[in-house]
């Protein structure tokens, strides 16, 4: 039985061409990924849904930077604030300044 | 590819926009304290939580402690002068300036005598909290800044 057993090694039809076309198809599509970017951003994204989220998103953002932009700069204008305040209950603080 | 940019160009807009009504409105109230001539006395109100009673008392106290505070400021200013006029006037310490000296520090402590009065009569009219952060932040600008005594003796 041994002896009469053969190997087949014969590739299937159009293995070779095959095998090209998916490295093609493959190389094609990495290439294309900026172009399916820019042609989901023309079609998709201005569609209501994408823009309205993309619109209250920015819109949040915003509002919460200049919220934590806000507290540094009351923090500042509260030590001035303070320190006028000081100032106005504090006889050494004008002695000085006029002396 | 046209609508797209619209929309970005609206969301710059919009965020822009946001930012700085948002910045403006979280702001505005510490920009008019600063503006306004009793800026000192709104931001008291503000950040010790006064009520409009208490902040009444505390105004009156503020307008009664004002005419000492300027005789005091007054008299401090003169004393500087008198003191300096002394020190210049001499390459050695004349029983003048030691005499002026002692008059200068006496007159300090009176200043902060009164003004840590003032602060304390303050203070009494606050919530108990709000009596402590306000003692608290006074009472480190009347006395001079440093050093407790065992850390210095440490260093």
């Amino acid at each position: 039985m041994l002896s009469a057993w053969r190997v087949e090694a014969g590739v299937p039809p159009r293995f070779q061409a095959n095998v090209w076309a998916q490295i093609a198809a493959r190389e094609s599509s990495r290439r294309s990924l900026g172009k399916q970017l820019a042609d989901w951003f023309a079609t998709e994204f201005c569609k209501p849904r994408f823009a309205a989220a993309a619109v209250a998103f920015s819109l949040a953002a915003s509002v919460g930077a200049a919220y934590l932009r806000a507290q540094d700069s009351n923090a500042v204008r509260g030590r001035q604030l303070e320190a006028r305040y000081m100032e106005t209950i504090n006889p050494l603080a004008h002695g000085s300044h006029s002396s | 590819m046209k609508r797209a940019v619209l929309v970005l160009v609206l969301l710059a807009i919009v965020s822009a926009a946001g930012y700085f009504v948002a910045f403006h409105m979280a702001t505005s109230s510490a920009k008019h304290c600063l503006a306004h001539p009793d800026g000192g006395m709104i931001w008291l109100r503000n950040a010790y939580h006064l009520s409009d009673a208490q902040f009444a008392r505390v105004a009156q106290m503020h307008e009664e402690y004002r005419p000492t505070c300027a005789r005091m400021c007054q008299r401090i200013a003169a004393a500087n002068e008198k003191l300096a006029a002394l020190i210049a006037s001499s390459a050695t310490v004349t029983p003048e300036t030691e005499a002026a000296l002692k008059e200068w520090a006496l007159l300090q402590n009176e200043c902060r005598l009164a003004m840590l009065q003032h602060v304390y009569a303050v203070s009494a009219e606050m919530n108990p909290e709000d009596g402590r952060r306000y003692l608290k932040m006074a009472t480190a600008r009347i006395i001079v800044p440093g050093m407790a005594h065992a850390s210095l003796l440490e260093k």
